[in-house]
């Protein structure tokens, strides 16, 4: 799991940087950090650190957001595993507006949007590996 | 509780990271990556490029047969547009060359395209532009024949050098004769012995005959001596070069 989180982190880093011009990284990092709390707070450090390098921008800056991220979404991590959408969402929401705004300088709501879905559907794909991956490890073997 | 204390730990040392480079202090470190870094992007960015030109192609695949249609089309007009502003150039440089020519304003002057160039010019104007047997036909200020048969929409002109027109013309100095063809030539004849016949001398018509005066025949390139003979006799050489004429004027009315 975490060198195919590393391998997804890296490809979206690349592409952000490079060629989209959308937040994917803070997407990806913020539904693992609500999925898995801190379990993978070294891959978001990582992450971060390699963003900075490649977006051009102070190292730490995006690592110490993601590990924030990670630290609150593990306060809250009971709350938004309980089943509760709303809290994901609410907590989604306010990650995003506070990139854009500490990024960027301004919030674009039509951006938050379209983050908010892309981060859906990611939720959606890190369950099922994060199932997938418990399943096969526990499987019994004669 | 574990992980608690990592988060920490790592939260410090982004911080410390953070503010280390804020204050530059980080360069060292930075640089050598950046030789790793700017290719990279560089690759990513070459191939990204490449990708969403290949989607815009694919994705207007089903227009590139109408483009190359178009395409055709276009040349083929252009080319036919090439053509005709050629045309129009050569017929544009003709008409200022002839409005350039110190011809009376009495003349009203038609113009023609040539045809066919053997022993007589014929030209695609006939009666319908007001073409009559007689007319004289010139190229700037030089005449270079007389109109001698006309239909409806072409006319046949007999060339100084070639037909069995007759001329009666004038030199620069005064010197009297008539112009006519021998042996592909234009040679002015019937100039009396006493009369000044030299060499570059220009010869005009001299209004009579029918032909409208001052029109420009040639300069005298040689001339024939006979002692003997009561006229002299000249060789005059025309400055229309008329196999490679377009465009020729016919005086229909002086």
């Amino acid at each position: 799991m975490r060198s195919i989180l590393v391998f997804l982190f890296f490809f979206f880093i690349l592409l952000e940087t490079t060629a989209v011009g959308f937040p994917i990284t803070v997407i990806l990092a913020s539904c693992l950090a609500v999925t898995t709390g801190l379990q993978y707070q070294d891959v978001l450090f990582l992450a971060g650190i390699l963003f900075d390098l490649f977006a051009g921008l102070p190292l730490g800056q995006t690592s110490l957001f993601f590990l924030i991220i990670a630290y609150l979404a593990s306060r809250y991590q009971r709350k938004m595993s309980a089943g509760h959408i709303v809290y994901t969402l609410v907590f989604l929401t306010i990650v995003f507006t506070g990139y854009q705004y500490i990024f960027s300088g301004t919030v674009i709501l039509s951006r938050i949007g379209v983050s908010l879905l892309i981060s859906a559907v990611l939720l959606w794909i890190i369950n099922r590996i994060a199932v997938f991956t418990q399943h096969s490890s526990s499987r019994l073997s004669v | 509780m574990q992980r608690t204390m990592r988060v920490s730990v790592l939260i410090a040392v982004s911080f410390s990271l953070l503010l280390l480079d804020r204050n530059g202090l980080l360069g060292i470190v930075k640089q050598p990556l950046e030789f790793v870094v700017l290719p990279l992007k560089q690759t990513v960015r070459t191939t990204a490029v490449a990708l969403s030109q290949f989607y815009s192609i694919a994705g207007s695949y089903s227009s590139i047969a109408i483009l190359r249609e178009e395409k055709l089309k276009l040349t083929q007009t252009n080319e036919e547009l090439v053509h005709a502003a050629l045309v129009l150039h050569e017929e544009n440089e003709q008409l200022r060359k002839q409005l350039g020519a110190s011809l009376p304003p009495s003349f009203k002057l038609t113009p023609a395209n040539v045809i066919a160039v053997s022993d007589v010019l014929e030209v695609s104007a006939g009666k319908k532009e007001g073409i009559v047997v007689g007319n004289s036909v010139i190229v700037g200020s030089t005449m270079i024949g007389k109109v001698t048969n006309v239909s409806e929409y072409r006319s046949q002109i007999a060339l100084l050098s070639e037909g069995t027109v007759e001329v009666p013309v004038r030199t620069t100095r005064g010197a009297r004769g008539i112009v006519a063809s021998q042996s592909d030539n234009i040679v002015i004849g019937n100039v009396l012995q006493k009369d000044p016949l030299f060499l570059e001398d220009q010869v005009f018509t001299s209004g009579e005959g029918g032909f409208p005066p001052s029109l420009l025949i040639g300069k005298i390139s040689h001339i024939a001596v006979s002692d003997v003979s009561v006229y002299k006799q000249a060789i005059i050489t025309s400055p229309v070069a008329l196999q490679t004429l377009k465009t020729v004027f016919i005086i229909t009315q002086s």
